[in-house]
């Protein structure tokens, strides 16, 4: 069946064939809004999910991967925006994003800052949000596809720091220049195989670590790893 | 010599990078960042070009005495070898 979505500020029509890829996307239904383009999947679009998926999922799980990943796409050609595998929260009406490869402590770090600053902190999206570029700004963007707590809102915050995780016995931040961090920054994106389109990609993306603050965030799982990261990024900005 | 198809090159983050696109650049073992220089040398490779002709472009380019760039040359057409970018 065919509904109507907005996602990042972009209405499409998706043909949904399972009830798990409802469900997750239902918040974002719409319907007095014209459509931009349409998503279809075709078998190969379902296989292709199913060989890249290192894990075995469900049926609609590799649907709902598939979306995304043919969203992703249009997004970036036509609408300046990009996918970025990070755990984004915001404070303060600015985004705060945590960054690392799967199994670091994203979603762990995230949970301290709620525990030390739960009123102020808003889970953007917990694992995929998509980034877009508006009149020279970034924004993070809630999507549907938020981890495996699904934790996220429907809401758009712009992008102010970016935290390069990882982890160490003893707690520390510092910023970091963009020069250090091209790889960790490219591996946590979807990343096409078109020419154009990665030229595109890598605009924006070079665009985004200009306009974010960039930090070396090295973090144990106590409370005072919330807190230094806290008073450097929020804080020392008041 | 000339760089291979299939790569692209960049600024980005203050730096000159190379990525691999189309086949294999999911793979990214293949990022490469290079300094002005370096990002002028593989310019130049895009189109066959020998050593001496490169050495030239560079003296040209950069007002550099014939040995510097001759040392400039070799160096990246190591990188860029040992990186599996250039035919040969």
């Amino acid at each position: 069946m065919i509904f109507r979505y907005k996602i990042a500020d972009v209405v499409f029509d998706a043909d949904i064939k399972y009830r798990y890829t409802y469900d997750i996307m239902k918040e974002y239904l719409v319907d007095d809004e014209p459509a931009r383009f349409s998503i279809v999947l075709s078998d190969e679009d379902m296989a292709r999910e199913k060989e890249l998926s290192p894990h075995d999922l469900t049926e609609g799980m590799y649907e709902s991967t598939a979306i995304y990943r043919k969203f992703i796409y249009e997004l970036m050609d036509n609408y300046d925006a990009f996918f970025f595998h990070c755990s984004s929260i915001a404070v303060d009406n600015k985004a705060i994003m945590f960054t690392a490869v799967s199994g670091t402590g994203k979603s762990t770090h995230r949970r301290l800052w709620q525990k030390n600053y739960g009123k102020e902190v808003t889970i953007i999206n917990d694992d995929k949000p998509i980034i877009r570029r508006i009149d020279g700004k970034y924004y993070v963007y809630g999507t549907p596809w938020r981890g495996k707590e699904a934790l996220g809102e429907n809401i758009r915050v712009e992008a102010e720091a970016l935290c390069f995780l990882s982890r160490s016995e003893k707690n520390y931040i510092g910023e970091i220049e963009t020069s250090e961090v091209i790889a960790r920054t490219l591996n946590q994106t979807v990343r096409p195989k078109e020419p154009e389109l990665m030229g595109k990609l890598l605009d924006l993306l070079d665009g985004f670590l200009t306009q974010v603050d960039c930090y070396d965030l090295r973090v144990n799982m106590k409370d005072e790893a919330a807190r230094i990261a806290y008073n450097k990024i929020v804080k020392e900005k008041q | 010599m000339k760089v291979k198809d299939g790569f692209l090159l960049r600024s980005f983050g203050g730096e000159s990078i190379v990525v691999a696109v189309g086949e294999g650049s999911e793979d990214f073992n293949k990022l490469i960042t290079l300094n002005s220089v370096g990002a002028f040398i593989f310019e130049k490779l895009r189109s066959e070009t020998t050593r001496d002709e490169l050495v030239n472009s560079i003296v040209e380019a950069y007002e550099v005495e014939r040995p510097t760039a001759e040392k400039d040359a070799d160096i990246f057409i190591e990188k860029l070898g040992e990186a599996g970018l250039l035919d040969d």
